[in-house]
């Protein structure tokens, strides 16, 4: 959403709706709190109207409708037998009370009202009532009113004025459920907390894109190879991914000239080299034409690992879903068919085999024996680089070492692979400085080289995101190349 | 068998002449060019067997050449470069060129992987010796020529050696059909690449051919893509697809 891309615009419309949401949730709930008031209110009046009507046998007035009863259910009202009144279930909750009020008279004489209160929903609960006795002038009739109208439920009243008649009260019109105001408490509380876990919701997804872009940052690093981030997130975070992108972009271009630089060297070097080879051919002195040669080789050598190595820093491999198992079969298949000592040790993953314990016995089980794949090992990575790199450092273990064993191991983050050599092998702290470019062993004797082979598989290695460390091996030193899965 | 014609391309005229005059005395006839436009004079003119090639001709570029040649002509065609990075040599096999030579190079391994190229050329008339560049299709799996890749059915790249690479090639020009230890290794011999001579045979062919089962194959142990026709040798058990760019 366009309009809120920046995260001050954000913060403002965040303000914005948390007032919004806490005015109207201040709003409901007054509303709610004076109508109810006035509701009871109302009641209340009534109850006196009531009071009043009763004494004086006159109308009641707005919604209180008065019926006398007949005799024979004036009868049945004294002794007490609502339920047989028409217009009652036998199911029906009956409320009785009695209270006495001033009559309004001077003699101080207290006049008594006997009430049945009949409602399908509730038995009232009438000992709220304070003290129904010496009230003036139907105050507890208008008390009792009030708490009629403050449950939301239909009710009819029947009520003897001293020793007047049984009346039938209707007054739902002012206390029943349907003239009760909405209660907008709740709704207003609940708007109160979705509110709120709507905006805290927004405000946490809006700092996890900071924080997951700095943990992607974190985890990939500025390294060689990453060429730019996607733009997310507020403008803010765009911003700043934006600067990232050109600093990586800037990186890369200045790799790129001087890769481009060092291959031009190269090139017009190899030029001469080659016409140098070829005047070598015309030397009749075979041994000086050998040497001229192994001193060509020798440069050349290094022509060759420093293009390599400024090649690797571009990085401009796709990287591709492939099966690492198989690559590291496939470089020591090729070593091996060089004829070269490499041997690749027995993987524990490939003992894995799928014949269920059930019929693990017999013929029978082959029926249900799985077949067994080789372990594959999935990862994403650039193909070529990675030969490059397990080749490089078979050739070292080669060079320095004899043989070369080589093991794979994996586990559902990292997969790493071992070259084991048989050296005498040099201090592994010492071999771990050598993967900076141009850095040689102290026993490099008379093996030649340029310096360069771990500096290519180091950052080959920082390229996928792993690394490469040198250990104490079980037969001379070895080399661990780990790689994230 | 005439003399061979080999036809040396490179923008540096002195480097040109060392080398004509090296072939020349190995026993070759040697033709230089400096330019595209050269190199069509000669085709146009002259039976030529081999092109050494370089990838950098001054202001053009060799790939781009060796792509328009190929268009037109069989000739072989070895490419010769300081440009070795492995992402070039692939862009040169890429284009169709037989192999890629290092600059500077070694005399001797130059002129073995020359002889190596006009060998394989000479044996073209009956076998399809040429490196394909087409992709080819069996039971899911994937095999991409230009790039020698092959993938698997749920798109992994699956990494061959060179030996098996060689081997897999062999049975997807055969499919269905029982091929003996001995035509496999003739064949595999033919498809080589330059650089290695030992061949596979016997012994060597059976360990091969279980590597390659345990590459492609649901469950080496039961084959069903490479199986072993008895007294006979391999039958490649798959209907092969080959599709054309």
């Amino acid at each position: 959403m366009a309009i809120f891309s920046s995260l001050k615009i954000r913060m403002i419309w965040w303000i914005l709706s948390a007032m919004a949401i806490g005015i109207l949730a201040t709003f409901m709930w007054m509303q709610s709190i004076t109508a109810w008031e006035r509701h009871l209110n109302q009641a209340y009046i009534s109850g006196l109207r009531l009071h009043h009507s009763m004494q004086t046998n006159t109308p009641a007035g707005d919604g209180l409708i008065l019926t006398r009863l007949s005799g024979q259910d004036a009868t049945l009202a004294d002794a007490g037998l609502f339920t047989k009144l028409p217009d009652v279930l036998a199911s029906d909750y009956i409320t009785r009370l009695s209270i006495n009020t001033f009559a309004g008279n001077d003699d101080g004489r207290t006049n008594r009202i006997d009430i049945a209160i009949v409602s399908s929903a509730l038995q009232y609960p009438i000992a709220k009532l304070k003290g129904s006795v010496n009230k003036p002038t139907g105050s507890g009739l208008a008390e009792l009113t009030q708490l009629l109208a403050s449950y939301c439920a239909e009710s009819i009243i029947f009520a003897k004025y001293e020793q007047g008649s049984w009346y039938k009260i209707d007054g739902n019109a002012i206390w029943g459920c349907d003239a009760a105001p909405l209660d907008l408490r709740l709704p207003a509380l609940l708007i109160v907390v979705l509110g709120l876990m709507i905006l805290s919701t927004l405000a946490f997804s809006t700092s996890s894109t900071f924080q997951s872009f700095a943990q992607m940052l974190a985890n990939q690093g500025l390294r060689q190879g990453t060429t730019r981030y996607e733009r997310e997130g507020p403008e803010e975070l765009g911003t700043i991914i934006d600067a990232i992108n050109e600093y990586l972009e800037g990186q890369q271009r200045s790799l790129s000239k001087r890769a481009m630089f060092l291959s031009g060297v190269s090139h017009d070097l190899g030029t001469p080299a080659t016409r140098l080879r070829l005047r070598a051919e015309a030397i009749q002195n075979d041994k000086l034409r050998q040497k001229i040669n192994n001193d060509i080789d020798h440069m050349t050598g290094m022509i060759m690992s420093i293009l390599t190595y400024t090649q690797t820093e571009i990085n401009d491999e796709p990287p591709k879903k492939i099966s690492l198992f198989s690559l590291v079969e496939s470089v020591v298949a090729d070593y091996q068919d060089a004829g070269q000592s490499v041997t690749l040790a027995e993987t524990n993953l490939s003992k894995v085999t799928g014949r269920t314990i059930l019929f693990s016995g017999g013929d029978k089980g082959k029926w249900l024996q799985k077949p067994t794949p080789s372990p594959q090992i999935v990862i994403i990575a650039q193909p070529l680089a990675l030969k490059r790199a397990l080749s490089n450092l078979m050739d070292n273990a080669l060079k320095y070492g004899r043989k070369a064993m080589v093991s794979v191991e994996a586990n559902s983050v990292e997969a790493q692979i071992h070259i084991d050599d048989f050296g005498t092998g040099i201090d592994p702290a010492k071999l771990q400085r050598l993967t900076s470019p141009f850095q040689r062993g102290d026993n490099i004797g008379q093996v030649k080289g340029s310096g360069i082979g771990l500096a290519i598989v180091t950052t080959i290695a920082e390229q996928h995101g792993g690394r490469l460390e040198f250990t104490k091996g079980q037969f001379g030193i070895r080399a661990t190349l780990t790689l994230p899965r | 068998m005439a003399i061979p014609k080999i036809l040396v391309v490179d923008d540096d005229i002195e480097l040109c002449d060392m080398l004509a005059t090296y072939l020349a005395h190995q026993g070759f006839m040697v033709h230089t060019a400096q330019n595209s436009n050269d190199i069509r004079n000669h085709i146009a003119t002259t039976r030529i067997d081999l092109i050494l090639l370089d990838v950098m001709l001054g202001e053009e570029d060799g790939i781009a050449l060796c792509k328009e040649l190929r268009a037109t002509q069989d000739v072989p065609i070895i490419f010769v470069s300081t440009l070795a990075s492995d992402q070039q040599r692939v862009a040169g096999y890429e284009v169709g060129a037989d192999d890629y030579i290092a600059k500077p190079f070694n005399l001797e391994l130059l002129l073995a992987r020359t002889k190596a190229v006009l060998r394989r050329g000479r044996r073209s008339a009956s076998l399809n010796y040429r490196r394909d560049t087409a992709e080819y299709h069996f039971n899911g799996w994937r095999y991409l020529g230009k790039t020698d890749e092959i993938i698997s059915p749920s798109g992994v790249q699956i990494s061959l050696s060179q030996h098996e690479i060689r081997l897999l090639k062999v049975f997807l020009a055969n499919p269905h059909i029982a091929l003996t230890r001995d035509e496999i290794t003739k064949a595999m011999d033919v498809t080589q690449d330059a650089t290695t001579h030992e061949n596979a045979s016997g012994r060597a062919l059976d360990v091969l051919v279980g590597r390659l089962r345990s590459k492609i194959e649901q469950n080496p142990k039961s084959p069903e893509l490479l199986r072993t026709e008895r007294s006979v040798g391999y039958i490649f058990y798959a209907d092969v697809n080959r599709i054309e760019e």
